[in-house]
C-alpha cells in the first residue's frame, strides 16, 4: 500500500506520518502530481482507496480494497 | 474523527494482515503475525509492524533461525548494489511500477521521513489518498 498524500506541504505530510509512526510508503505532496498517481483519484473525498493492477486498471476502490486483495493474492 | 476512524479501519482491515508472516520466538514456543519493516545490523534489531499496526524493534536473537534467515535474506536483498538498478527496470515495466518509479517515496525512520524504494514490483497496488488535514 501507498500513501498518496494530499496535504499542502512535505513538512505537513511527515509531521503526521512521524506522531502516527505510518509503517507505509508515503508519496510526499510536491511527488504526487509530478508521478502521475493524482490520475487514480476520483472522487473529491478522503481518505479515498483505489487497488489497482500493476497497468493502472481499477480493480475496486473503498475500505473493502483490503479484503479484495487478499482474494488476488491467494 | 476522522483520524480516529482511520486507524480503526486500518486496525481491523489492513495493517501487516495481507503481507504478514508468521514469527516463532527462538524456542518455538510463541508465535505471532507482524510484517517485517527493517533490520539494523549494527544494533542485530529488527523491525516489524504488527496486524494492529504497531512498529515493535527487538533482538533478532529472540527469533527462530528461520525468522533470523529471512531477515538476512531481506537485508542482503535491500543492500545489495545490484538490486535497485535491476528492479527499477522491472519496476518501470508496468504503468504504475513506472508511476511509483518517478515519485520519492518516503517512509518513517523515528523521527522523519527517510527515502526508501520498494522491495519488489507488486502485482497490485492500494492507493491510499489522504491529508492530515
Amino acid at each position: 500500500m501507498i500513501h498518496v498524500s494530499l496535504d499542502q506541504s512535505e513538512s505537513a505530510a511527515e509531521d503526521w506520518a512521524v506522531k502516527e509512526q505510518f509503517p507505509w510508503y508515503t508519496v510526499v505532496p510536491d511527488d504526487v502530481q509530478r508521478s502521475g498517481l493524482r490520475e487514480y483519484k476520483t472522487t473529491n473525498f478522503v481518505p479515498e482507496y483505489a487497488l489497482l493492477n500493476a497497468n493502472g486498471e481499477r480493480i475496486g476502490s473503498g475500505a473493502n480494497v483490503f479484503e479484495q486483495v487478499k482474494g488476488l493474492i491467494k | 474523527m476522522r483520524n480516529f476512524l482511520l486507524w480503526g479501519l486500518f486496525g481491523t482491515l489492513i495493517s501487516g494482515s495481507v503481507f504478514a508472516k508468521t514469527w516463532k520466538s527462538a524456542d518455538g514456543s510463541k508465535t505471532f503475525e507482524a510484517t517485517f519493516r527493517s533490520y539494523d545490523k549494527n544494533r542485530g534489531t529488527v523491525s516489524v509492524v504488527t496486524q494492529d499496526g504497531k512498529l515493535l524493534t527487538f533482538k533478532q536473537e529472540i527469533l527462530s533461525g528461520e525468522d533470523r534467515e529471512f531477515i538476512l535474506s531481506q537485508e542482503a536483498a535491500q543492500s545489495s548494489p545490484a538490486q535497485p538498478a535491476d528492479f527499477t527496470a522491472e519496476l518501470e515495466k508496468t504503468k504504475v511500477g513506472k508511476q511509483v518509479a518517478n515519485a520519492k517515496l518516503k517512509l518513517v525512520d523515528k523521527k522523519r521521513f527517510a527515502s526508501a524504494k520498494l522491495a519488489k514490483a507488486p502485482e497490485f497496488y492500494i492507493l491510499y489518498f489522504s491529508a492530515s488535514w
